[in-house]
């Protein structure tokens, strides 16, 4: 077997009977490291509680060793627990129990009054006394503070995508405002636009209106005349045309509805008069 | 000896050590942990670390690679490690502590993932130790997180001789579907040993 032995383990486990009633003097120099050490047998039986961990968790060697240590601590007799640490007695691996999935292996009230949060780790511990025999050695070291610092970087970190998202959120509001805003300036501006169309409009077609009727009247007169020449006549037909051309474009602006353009010549809109008559004459148009 | 030679039977033995360590693991996660979790070793294979260096590669795409590492020494020396892309061990400490998947690799779940690990590994190498009747002397369990390249430059890779036994580990967690690596790096004498500890034991 190629096992590495402690020195400071090769003393006092000769007298070791399975209940030690004092700290073997070997384990002294635990007493000085910051972190939490308890050494039991595969009973579960404490054979060395720390000075460290007497501080921490408030209960000192003489009330703990030789005491059954899951018996002791309810929090070691989670599911699990003794699986995974049997092995250790065999010469197993080392078991790591994270702070994340256990709290605490030993419960130890810190001064504000919580729990202490730990991460532990259980090594086998190869016995000098008996081939084959291993001890388990749990070390405990408090990682309250380091899971506190974890917490409060969640906690921004959460917070800070919480306040992208919000300003994500809050430009996509904003561009859709924007968008309803550019559309609603723009149903305003075709609103003012068809107003002042249709007052146009409607102002043209009356005011044509009334010299329209007495130019027709005037034509019809004049076609009942007799003995006019032929030659002139022609003439007056031609008047006709044209004042029945103009009653027509004068009736298509009375019927204008809605703001509605079509491209003319050099890039100028005007308005389309044919928007209510598709299959009216489109030459029919006035620039604007 | 610079070659490996390996019977399909005999590779077959190192994947029912493999299965029956990363049961032992599962059973333990199960009896911890409030969701179903189910490990199996569909394949095992043994390669140089040059070509490990390409599988590596391709395993971690664009992430960088998590990984538990536990080393051993005794009849048999090495480290046995269990590697994911970091993504996906972050994404299954969040299903097993039941957590947002949104979160880094903070210290907390590289505790976790550590703890999970550590699980599988001692399944996994616990199996070898008692089936084999080895006996090994561990180092405590490490957290690892670098980019492929930097992981494939540490020494225990990049030696001359060393190669991997690379077993491909599914870990179903409800509707949940992973693949991790667990590697045995190994110098060639130390998997000439195995091999021939297995042909003893299974009389091949």
């Amino acid at each position: 077997m190629n096992m590495p032995q402690i020195d400071i383990l090769e003393k006092d486990f000769s007298n070791f009977d399975g209940v030690i009633n004092h700290c073997p003097h070997g384990y002294r120099v635990l007493d000085y490291v910051p972190v939490g050490i308890c050494i039991f047998d595969k009973n579960y039986q404490v054979i060395f509680w720390n000075k460290c961990l007497a501080q921490w968790s408030n209960v000192e060697p003489p009330d703990i060793v030789g005491k059954n240590i899951i018996e002791k601590f309810s929090t070691l007799n989670s599911p699990g627990f003794k699986e995974r640490v049997d092995y250790v007695f065999k010469g197993g691996p080392p078991v790591l129990f994270s702070s994340q999935l256990h709290r605490n292996t030993v419960p130890c009230t810190l001064s504000d009054g919580s729990y202490m949060i730990q991460k532990t780790v259980i090594s086998s511990m190869p016995s000098s006394a008996k081939p084959d025999e291993y001890f388990a050695l749990m070390a405990i070291e408090n990682a309250t503070e380091l899971s506190r610092k974890v917490s409060e970087y969640r906690t921004l970190r959460n917070k800070a995508m919480e306040e992208v998202k919000l300003r994500k959120k809050t430009e996509e509001d904003l561009r859709e405002t924007n968008k309803k805003l550019i559309e609603h300036q723009d149903i305003k501006m075709n609103e003012e636009r068809l107003k002042v169309l249709l007052e146009m409009s409607g102002a043209t077609a009356h005011e044509l209106n009334q010299p329209l009727m007495t130019l027709l009247g005037t034509i019809e007169l004049m076609c009942m005349t007799q003995d006019i020449p032929e030659e002139t006549l022609k003439y007056i037909n031609n008047i006709e045309k044209s004042a029945r051309r103009i009653a027509n474009i004068v009736s298509k602006i009375q019927q204008i509805r809605q703001y509605q353009t079509k491209k003319y010549l050099n890039d100028v809109s005007i308005i389309d008069f044919n928007q209510a008559d598709p299959l009216a004459d489109s030459s029919t148009e006035v620039k604007i | 000896m610079d070659k490996i030679n390996i019977s399909h039977e005999q590779l077959e033995a190192i994947k029912e050590l493999c299965n029956i360590g990363v049961g032992k693991g599962a059973s333990v996660l199960n009896t911890m942990l409030s969701c179903h979790i189910t490990l199996s070793v569909p394949h095992v294979k043994i390669v140089s670390s040059k070509d490990f260096k390409e599988e590596l590669k391709l395993f971690a795409k664009d992430s960088s690679i998590s990984a538990v590492s536990l080393s051993f020494k005794g009849t048999i020396s090495g480290s046995a490690q269990l590697m994911f892309p970091t993504e996906t061990a972050s994404s299954l400490v969040a299903v097993l502590v039941d957590e947002s998947d949104d979160l880094d690799m903070d210290a907390l779940r590289a505790g976790t993932f550590c703890e999970v690990g550590n699980i599988v590994l001692n399944g996994v190498m616990g199996s070898i130790s008692n089936i084999l009747d080895l006996t090994f002397d561990y180092s405590v369990p490490e957290y690892i997180e670098t980019d492929p390249e930097n992981f494939i430059n540490k020494p225990s890779v990049t030696q001359q001789d060393s190669h991997v036994l690379l077993a491909r580990t599914r870990f179903s967690i409800d509707e949940l579907d992973i693949d991790g690596d667990i590697a045995l790096f190994m110098k060639i004498a130390a998997i000439h040993t195995l091999i021939e500890t297995i042909e003893k034991k299974f009389e091949f």
